[in-house]
């Protein structure tokens, strides 16, 4: 069996934890070796076991005469593959992509990010609602994005891979083995290539993450001089697909959801003199939310509802808690 | 010389309204979304207020919290080692006494807490908790319990309840309930091998203003004190984000967790319901415990039937099952 591109081809899974790009590369990889006669690897790279962090999961395959004998991550693949679209933000997710490579993201239909034009004019762009098609299936959008995957990749055995996927579930949830098989098959039907949109010329160059602090610039002492400095993170990628919905007509300022928020997202300002409330909550910062709905689930007066995030919806929406601070 | 530590009087928070609206736990740290430990954090730091210094023992909450050179916390906070989380504090607070008594500082004596998750606490630092609280430092140690190993991919700690299915103890043919063994029992081991421990509780996320008005009590005991604050961690359990206050609550509705306050020999109880739901009802909400049988529930039922009848009495737990010889 021959591989695409001078005999051997290199996956990188870009992702966020929770989503299942761990259990994507596996079942790939498993799927080439014990299924397809092809040599292949596969490892995860990620830092504490926690949902929301950023993930990437690489799968290289070679010719079955041909043994691997690098673990390193891939750094030119042929395909990439975005779980998140809040990912594309990143210009670490894009790096290593050859004039010729592949690029998957999920995304809603007509949702084509501006940040896409730094992608390889020759490239192949696919973009595949991995995200609703599995919300609908009842699955996961791991098992969307491999059926894209393969579709976009005929060598790839679409029913070996599906066999895999579904040898995982069988054992640990056997009821979750149709809906990923349904999500895997629309998948693969269910992409669009689009034309025209990278404006970059040639290969793109591979990155390295240097280290923002060293040897002779970090403070002495291990200590962090300036407390507090999460502020200027953004977790709103740690979201999968809904966000919570404030109402302020419903809303009777109980702060039951502050007590339940681990996040912190909610902005409050105090209230009228001389009126019904001595503070009243005027928003959420999506910079902060990771979409636990836990102040949905809380909330007595159906003040905050569960809306399906959009592109564009959660900036929108956003009343910033530190406005002199964070933009 | 004795130094005269100033007492504080941290007043009780009757209502939601009164809770002060100031924040020591910020946001933008990247625990998950849903975070039970994460929720008591905060609870703990608006509850403290700002003359607190806290100390991280290793795990989730100093894992995600303070990735390098990042911190969410607004109160100077250190980290320890997993293992000394007891020990940093008695030198702080040795540390502290000696300062003021020779006038090289000013200000109050500040609150010292602990926050030590229960492998931090009653198990791996178990020895520097146990010393903190027998020689009597005026600080507070806090287990907020997430019943597991969490930050490392969820292996078994010896707070994870029988039956769980961790990375540690899966269940499988030989042994099909996953964790054979009865939990340990924190609050009961602090009360009952340290004479100098004067207040001792336990607490939960889903309660959050006895919450609050426990660590202020805590603090405003001199010596050492110990809240065990049950905090649901949604990967490691295997539950919807958003049921994290759902199953807190449960817990202590079907008797898994009970609520009390030890004060010098004195147990009071809170939140004890009149009938106990069945422990069904909260198992069912966990992917940890779906391969649990109808004979393994019982068991379980049975334990927590022994310990509803008299929280803070120590309960006989039923032999765990050896494993299947081959």
């Amino acid at each position: 069996m021959s591989l695409p591109n001078g005999n051997r081809f290199g996956i990188r899974f870009e992702s966020i934890g929770g989503l299942g790009a761990h259990a994507a590369g596996q079942v790939l990889a498993s799927a080439a070796v014990l299924k397809m006669g092809l040599n292949g690897a596969h490892f995860s790279s990620y830092g504490s076991e926690k949902k929301g962090s950023l993930v990437r999961s690489y799968v290289r395959l070679l010719p079955a005469e041909q043994p691997i004998r690098t673990s390193a991550p891939v750094e030119t693949p042929d395909a990439i593959v975005v779980f998140h679209a809040a990912l594309l933000k990143n210009p670490a997710t894009f790096a290593g992509l050859p004039r010729d490579g592949t690029f998957i993201y999920n995304a809603p239909p007509r949702s084509i990010p501006e940040e896409l034009a730094a992608l390889p004019g020759t490239a192949r762009i696919i973009r595949v609602d991995a995200l609703g098609i599995a919300v609908k299936e009842k699955s996961r959008p791991n098992a969307v994005l491999l059926g894209t995957l393969c579709g976009a990749f005929p060598f790839l055995d679409a029913e070996k891979v599906l066999e895999a996927l579904s040898e995982g579930f069988a054992g640990k949830r056997p009821e979750a083995v149709a809906s990923n098989e349904s999500a895997f098959r629309r998948g693969a039907a269910e992409f669009e290539i689009l034309k025209g949109v990278g404006r970059a010329e040639g290969d793109l160059p591979a990155a390295r993450a240097e280290p923002a602090w060293g040897y002779e610039t970090q403070p002495i002492g291990g200590i962090v001089p300036n407390a507090g400095n999460t502020v200027w993170n953004d977790v709103s990628a740690a979201r999968t697909g809904s966000l919570p919905v404030f109402n302020r007509q419903n809303c009777i300022h109980c702060a039951l959801c502050d007590l339940v928020c681990p996040d912190l997202c909610l902005v409050w300002e105090d209230g009228e003199k001389g009126g019904r409330f001595e503070r009243e909550l005027t928003g959420v910062d999506y910079r902060y939310c990771k979409g636990c709905m836990r102040c949905v689930e809380t909330c007595p007066a159906s003040a905050m509802t569960k809306k399906a995030e959009t592109p564009g919806l959660a900036e929108r929406l956003r009343v910033p808690l530190f406005p002199d601070l964070v933009e | 010389m004795a130094v005269a530590i100033k007492t504080q009087n941290l007043a009780p928070v009757k209502l939601i309204r009164n809770v002060p609206k100031e924040e020591y736990y910020v946001p933008g740290h990247r625990t998950c979304a849903g975070c039970g430990p994460a929720l008591q954090y905060k609870l703990v730091a608006k509850a403290a207020g700002p003359n607190t210094i806290f100390l991280g023992p290793t795990g989730c909450m100093y894992v995600a919290n303070a990735s390098y050179l990042c911190t969410p916390y607004t109160v100077p906070w250190m980290h320890t080692q997993i293992t000394n989380g007891g020990a940093v504090a008695s030198g702080i607070e040795a540390a502290y006494k000696v300062l003021l008594r020779k006038g090289k500082r000013e200000g109050e004596f500040p609150n010292i807490i602990v926050m030590a998750g229960d492998g931090g606490s009653v198990d791996i630092g178990l020895q520097a908790m146990s010393a903190m609280m027998y020689r009597g430092h005026d600080a507070l140690f806090i287990c907020y319990d997430n019943e597991a190993y969490t930050n490392t991919g969820i292996q078994t700690s010896p707070t994870t309840p029988y039956g769980s299915n961790t990375t540690f103890t899966p269940p499988g043919p030989a042994i099909p309930e996953g964790k054979t063994t009865f939990p340990k029992d924190p609050p009961q081991l602090v009360i009952g091998g340290h004479p100098a421990v004067k207040y001792v509780a336990t607490a939960s996320v889903a309660y959050p203003v006895d919450l609050i008005n426990k660590v202020r009590k805590a603090l405003n005991v001199v010596g050492p004190t110990f809240l065990h604050i049950h905090s649901p961690c949604p990967k490691g359990w295997k539950f919807d984000a958003s049921k994290t206050i759902e199953v807190a609550r449960l817990a202590i509705e079907t008797g898994m967790w009970n609520m009390y306050e030890w004060e010098s020999g004195e147990y009071r109880y809170q939140f004890r319901p009149k009938k106990y739901k069945p422990v069904r009802e909260y198992l069912k909400l966990q992917g940890r415990f779906t391969h649990l049988s109808d004979a393994h529930i019982a068991k379980l039922q049975a334990f927590v039937d022994a310990k509803v009848k008299g929280p803070g009495i120590p309960v006989q737990a039923p032999v765990p099952t050896p494993p299947a010889v081959h």
